[in-house]
């Protein structure tokens, strides 16, 4: 088992008050809405950016529910008691099969495959998305349209507000908040905010729950080297 | 420390089927380096504007130099997984001062290398066109390959893999077929080696002509881009880059070669006066179908087009990399929403491109002999430059900790690179003149090497600022898009000083 040669450091083992299943909004739904039109379904960012900003959101409900954690670079898997949710059930059993940590990056690289059909597909099964096949341009492609636009809309929403001062920010939606910001998906959530919005989002990244951040840090330097490792 | 995961895990394997062969590098760096614009573009012109024979050897000993080079430059790769090529090697081994200085010599001499870039592809589209009787200005073509270069680096788009090595495939095969048909149908003389002599090396003309020689070569080093996306760093990078250097420095020298056996080694400089750069055409065609010739015309603008684009987004992602770590406006760091590409750093490249071309327009300059060739010859002495920084950086990185590696690559064949690399530096500035064939009173035989020390001295100057003003900024030069990982982020202390990770 992972857990057994790859212990954490005790401080990151506790993120105290995190260790339940119930996340009301798992961060992988919540992100895949913001990176979708709430209307039409399409993509509002480029696809690695979505790909591995969805595999670290899985890693993020992981790490919220106490099955794993980050530090200094590594995922370390602190407990195996299998989650209720199936996808993340199979993302942990992917992580403890591994002898030894593996860097954030890597893992991103390995979940980031097919990562936005398995999403949209818990979305789809919780009944949020319908699949819709389009022969646009002679090319046959899937898209997953949201059943409820208000819902899909919604984390948008609830950041730009949350980030402007006008409500609390859940746990969940601090990750989220990172998330957003290592995808680039900031850009658009806080379009038009006050300068104030983006200083409470530095000030999550830099004092923010120190896994989450870590991962969020990681998560956007990995698609940033993707950027910068593209040639011709 | 915890212990790192086995080099044989699932998850390990899993990622290393999406990893790129010696093959796919190889392929990579040689349609940056595009291998037809030098044969049938630069050695043409060198011969011409330096009234050299010795081009063959030429080429051959910055063959032998590079791969002197490589041994220390690969050995580092082993260790640093950093896309940011010789920046991140001079800033590991010599310090982030000379990093940021070497940073911006890196942006100045690969925009002057892309931009010399367009004279080429403006004067053989327009000579393509012209076959057609289409008469039209060389600058009117460059600026056409212009928008397509400008677009395509905005969207990111990637061209194909199978059509870019189906095109480099093609490429090398003209090149082989044109040279043994120059082969053989020598000139009056027969076939004679003079062109190969060492003895050429003894001409001082021979080490001037070195940097444009180097400028050939240009594309190959960066093979050590692609350590953190290849199956073996240990194994795939070095053969890639030997594999790379080996096939250019044959191809080149076998080509020039060839050229002046079917020209005759005394008649050659005359002929490529004539000719400039079309001599690789003209020289082969009477002896082959047209239709081989034409196709050779056109796989030598689709090589162009190749190496512009290939240049742009190295240009616009180095960018890219040093607005992430703050040494640049942060708007350049930013990546288009939808297609991810390095958006504004696109257009600042774009953006110079095109007002270097309307200034050489307006101006009338030649579009080989000026554009191509002098552009090429600068762009080329920045690379020199960073070389011989390079060089002394593998010297100092190996210094602080030996890292298991031999002493050829450790100390003695990057001593001997440096020292080298460093002699030719001076030569190459001191006849800078003479070897772009300059009037004497040009102030641009100064002016050009001159741009490189602004820039190494503005860069250096910015480092030292950033320290006394912005230490967070200074700790995270030469990390490219991990400078973010190396912010404190816990209280406790997670931050990473250096780029190693291995």
């Amino acid at each position: 088992m992972g857990s057994s040669d790859a212990r954490p450091p005790r401080a990151a083992r506790h993120p105290a008050g995190r260790e339940t299943d119930d996340v009301r909004h798992p961060l992988a739904d919540d992100l895949f809405r913001l990176a979708h039109h709430h209307l039409l379904g399409r993509p509002l960012l480029h696809p690695r950016a979505t790909t591995y900003g969805l595999a670290s959101a899985l890693l993020a409900e992981l790490l919220y529910t106490g099955r794993i954690t980050v530090h200094h670079g590594d995922v370390y898997v602190v407990s195996t008691e299998p989650p209720a949710d199936g996808l993340t059930h199979t993302v942990l059993d992917q992580l403890a099969a591994e002898r030894g940590a593996h860097p954030v990056g890597n893992w991103l690289a390995y979940l980031s495959v097919a990562v936005v059909d398995r999403v949209a597909g818990r979305l789809h099964r919780a009944g949020h998305l319908r699949r819709e096949t389009s022969r646009f341009r002679m090319s046959r492609t899937v898209m997953w349209v949201p059943v409820e636009p208000t819902t899909a809309g919604w984390p948008s929403a609830r950041l730009a507000m949350a980030l402007r001062g006008a409500r609390p920010l859940a746990p969940a939606d601090q990750g989220l908040a990172a998330l957003a910001w290592a995808t680039g998906l900031d850009r658009q959530v806080l379009d038009g905010a006050p300068a104030r919005a983006r200083d409470n989002l530095r000030a999550l990244l830099d004092h923010g729950w120190p896994p989450m951040a870590e991962l969020a840090r990681l998560t956007h330097a990995a698609i940033g080297r993707s950027v910068a490792a593209y040639r011709i | 420390m915890p212990t790192r995961a086995a080099p044989h895990s699932p998850v390990t394997q899993a990622l290393a089927r999406n990893r790129l062969g010696v093959p796919a590098v190889t392929a990579f760096v040689l349609a940056a380096a595009a291998p037809l614009t030098v044969v049938a573009g630069s050695a043409g012109t060198g011969f011409a504007v330096t009234g050299f024979v010795g081009v063959p050897v030429v080429y051959l000993t910055v063959g032998v130099l590079l791969a002197v080079f490589s041994a220390g430059y690969v050995a580092m790769a082993r260790h640093v997984r950093q896309a940011g090529g010789f920046y991140a090697y001079v800033t590991l081994g010599l310090g982030r001062v000379p990093g940021v200085g070497a940073a911006l010599v890196t942006q100045l001499g690969y925009n002057c290398l892309q931009i010399s870039l367009y004279g080429a592809f403006g004067a053989v589209a327009a000579d393509l066109a012209a076959t057609r009787g289409w008469y039209l200005p060389w600058w009117l073509c460059a600026a056409a390959g212009w928008v397509l270069v400008a677009v395509l680096g905005l969207r990111s788009v990637r061209l194909n893999g199978r059509v870019l090595a189906t095109l480099l495939l093609l490429e090398l095969a003209v090149v082989v077929v044109f040279d043994i048909v120059m082969l053989a149908h020598p000139a009056a003389g027969g076939v004679t080696l003079t062109a190969l002599s060492p003895a050429r090396l003894a001409d001082p003309a021979a080490v001037a002509i070195l940097v444009g020689g180097l400028a050939g070569f240009v594309g190959y080093e960066a093979t050590v881009v692609f350590a953190e996306e290849v199956r073996d760093p240990r194994r795939t990078v070095a053969l890639a880059t030997y594999l790379a250097l080996g096939l250019i420095a044959g191809l080149y020298a076998l080509s020039t070669w060839a050229m002046t056996v079917a020209a005759g080694p005394a008649d050659v400089v005359a002929a490529a006066r004539a000719h400039d750069a079309d001599l690789f055409f003209v020289l082969a065609a009477p002896h082959l179908p047209a239709a081989l010739v034409d196709l050779g015309r056109l796989l030598l603008l689709t090589s162009l087009f190749a190496a512009l684009l290939a240049f742009h987004n190295m240009v616009a992602r180095y960018a890219f990399s040093l607005a992430r770590e703050g040494l640049l406006p942060a708007v350049l760091g930013r990546t288009g929403r939808l297609t991810g590409a390095p958006v504004y750093g696109s257009l600042l490249q774009s953006g110079l491109a095109l007002t270097a071309l309307g200034t050489f327009a307006g101006a009338g300059l030649d579009p080989i002999r000026h554009v191509f060739f002098t552009g090429g010859v600068t762009g080329g002495l920045g690379v020199l430059v960073l070389m011989a920084a390079t060089s002394f950086a593998v010297l100092g990185y190996f210094a602080r900790d030996r890292r298991g590696e031999p002493a050829w690559r450790r100390v003695t064949a990057p001593a001997v690179a440096a020292v080298t690399l460093t002699a030719v530096l001076v030569v190459t500035v001191a006849g800078f003149g003479a070897l772009l064939d300059l009037p004497g009173d040009s102030p641009l035989r100064w002016l050009l090497p001159a741009g490189y020390a602004v820039a190494a001295v503005a860069g250096a100057g910015w480092a030292l600022i950033l320290r006394a003003t912005r230490p967070r900024v200074y700790a995270a030069i030469g990390l490219g898009p991990d400078s973010v990982t190396a912010v404190p982020a816990t209280p406790s202390g997670v931050s990473r000083s250096s780029p190693v990770h291995a």
